[in-house]
């Protein structure tokens, strides 16, 4: 797959992002366990002492510099991955022998490149690492949270198991649906191309009401596509919004009587809150990143066949 | 139908292609253009058929001048066939209402219903975008077919066999003469002996006309 030879081609980048965002994840959850103390403290009424002001700076200090330095290396490795698509794009279409380029359709190229393409290079600048980042504090949270409470993490966030069952077959149903729609909009574009490439044609023979109401049924199969699939999208993830509101009813629920029997200090109970949005907060988010992940994979796999990433793979090198 | 062009002279930017250009073409006459390629030849054709418009110069066929009269009047194949990603029978039609009497002429006169009728779906069968399911013999006869079922006077063939090999351009020939039967025709071509069954033959070079 496409994508996965994009990661092996940038294999050490990857690794090092990767790498930004789990070391972000520990400082962060350090912080977070610096302020449990601090607030378990102050309800206690016992002063803060110089080692905990001091720990709190570093932690502050350690939090920005490491999320300035996982930006920055995430933005550079997607800038990176984003060019060599690009570049292997140019290099399947300037490899292909002249025979398969006459051929070629220019609406539809057009429509790889603005669509699809771009789509992509967006997708990467946006959204697939913090797709990544929020996998890794996901998990790095999760087993924290167990480590300092695992009956609350456990009640509070069993319904999340259920939820990510929901999310995997909605996002399946909203990839399907966006998948008809990108189909339709490019049978759209086909139109387009044909009323350039075959003017003479279309004036000769009087063909352009033919034309014309292909293309208003293409447009009207393109809108109707579109509009189901944002339907579903909107009926899909409201409903997903809904159940992820659970976990942090339990959280309050069963972590304050927790609090109230003495079994946790609340500076515990201000952390989980603090962190839920790590673990069912990015199942919050979840269908919306599926959704989009899924649409990506859509358009790489759409122009996979065009892409050449390196010299060899082209058939048809060195043709000239 | 007869043809009629006087002091033609037509330029791309400050490149002219013709130059005074006249000829008259008599109804049901065959005339051959020859030159060399890029010297006017399609510009000619476009300019009769009504698709670039007369700036210097007049045509007209069957005393009609205007652009949209000989539109009506001519159907046109070109070197390439274009054809609509549609079915066989729509691009042969073209969205009118044509009979299947009339359609089934075009296809047996374009020598295309042998190879229709071994399709699965026949006549509405997808030619794909481009054509680019059928192969360059198929799409010319189909776009002759394009032009049998017109039925217009005048038939203008800009090198419509080029393209092909010898043993499918022998097809296209047969669906040509077909096509080409009882009708006015101007075709036009670099090669010689493609224009050996038009009955004059001119030549084009420097955008001038000339009998050879």
């Amino acid at each position: 797959m496409l994508l996965e030879k994009l990661i092996k081609k940038h294999n050490w980048l990857v690794r090092c992002s990767i790498g930004m965002c789990g070391i972000t994840t520990v400082v962060t959850l350090w912080w977070n366990s610096i302020l449990s103390s601090i607030i378990t403290n102050v309800s206690d009424g016992k002063q803060l002492s110089v080692k905990n002001l001091l720990a709190s700076l570093a932690a502050i200090i350690l939090t920005s510099v490491s999320a300035y330095a996982k930006t920055l290396l995430c933005s550079y490795t997607c800038e990176q991955m984003g060019h060599s698509l690009r570049m292997g794009y140019a290099r399947y279409l300037s490899c292909l022998p002249f025979s398969q380029a006459e051929h070629l359709s220019r609406g539809e190229q057009f429509s790889k490149l603005q669509n699809e393409l771009s789509d992509i290079l967006n997708y990467f600048n946006s959204s697939l690492f913090p797709l990544v980042d929020d996998a890794i504090r996901f998990l790095i949270t999760l087993f924290w949270l167990l480590k300092r409470n695992a009956w609350l993490t456990i009640l509070s966030n069993l319904p999340v198991f259920f939820i990510v069952l929901y999310i995997i077959w909605s996002s399946k149903v909203i990839g399907s649906a966006t998948k008809g729609s990108q189909i339709a909009k490019g049978t759209m574009n086909q139109y387009a191309d044909s009323l350039i490439s075959l003017f003479p044609i279309i004036r000769l023979y009087d063909a352009s009401k033919m034309l014309l109401n292909g293309y208003n049924t293409a447009c009207k199969e393109w809108e109707e596509k579109t509009s189901k699939a944002e339907k579903v999208r909107a009926r899909l993830m409201s409903l997903s919004g809904l159940l992820t509101s659970i976990p942090l009813m339990l959280l309050f629920l069963i972590g304050g009587r927790q609090v109230i029997n003495g079994v946790i200090t609340i500076g515990t109970l201000y952390v989980f809150l603090n962190l839920s949005g790590n673990v069912s907060g990015i199942m919050m988010n979840m269908p919306g990143h599926i959704a989009a992940f899924r649409q990506f994979l859509a358009n790489i796999q759409r122009i996979s066949p065009n892409v050449m990433l390196k010299k060899k793979e082209g058939a048809y090198e060195h043709t000239y | 139908m007869s043809i009629h062009i006087n002091n033609l002279s037509f330029s791309y930017g400050n490149k002219t292609v013709l130059k005074d250009v006249s000829l008259m073409v008599a109804d049901g006459e065959s005339i051959g253009i020859i030159g060399v390629s890029g010297g006017g030849k399609s510009t000619l054709l476009k300019l009769i058929s009504g698709l670039y418009e007369v700036t210097n110069g007049f045509i007209s066929i069957n005393r009609h001048s205007s652009s949209e009269n000989r539109r009506k009047s001519v159907a046109m194949v070109m070197q390439n066939a274009m054809l609509f990603p549609a079915s066989i029978r729509d691009n042969i039609t073209c969205g009118h209402a044509i009979s299947d009497e009339i359609l089934s002429y075009a296809c047996k006169a374009a020598q295309l219903t042998d190879w229709i009728d071994s399709l699965s779906s026949g006549i509405d069968t997808f030619v794909g975008e481009r054509g680019g399911q059928v192969s360059g013999g198929q799409a010319q006869r189909i776009a002759i077919a394009r032009a049998i079922a017109k039925d217009a006077p005048v038939i203008l063939l800009d090198e419509p066999t080029s393209a092909l090999d010898g043993e499918t351009s022998a097809a296209v020939m047969t669906a040509l003469s077909n096509l080409t039967k009882g009708k006015t025709v101007l075709q036009v071509s670099h090669r010689p002996e493609s224009l050996a069954a038009c009955s004059r033959i001119l030549r084009l070079e420097g955008g001038q006309l000339y009998v050879t």
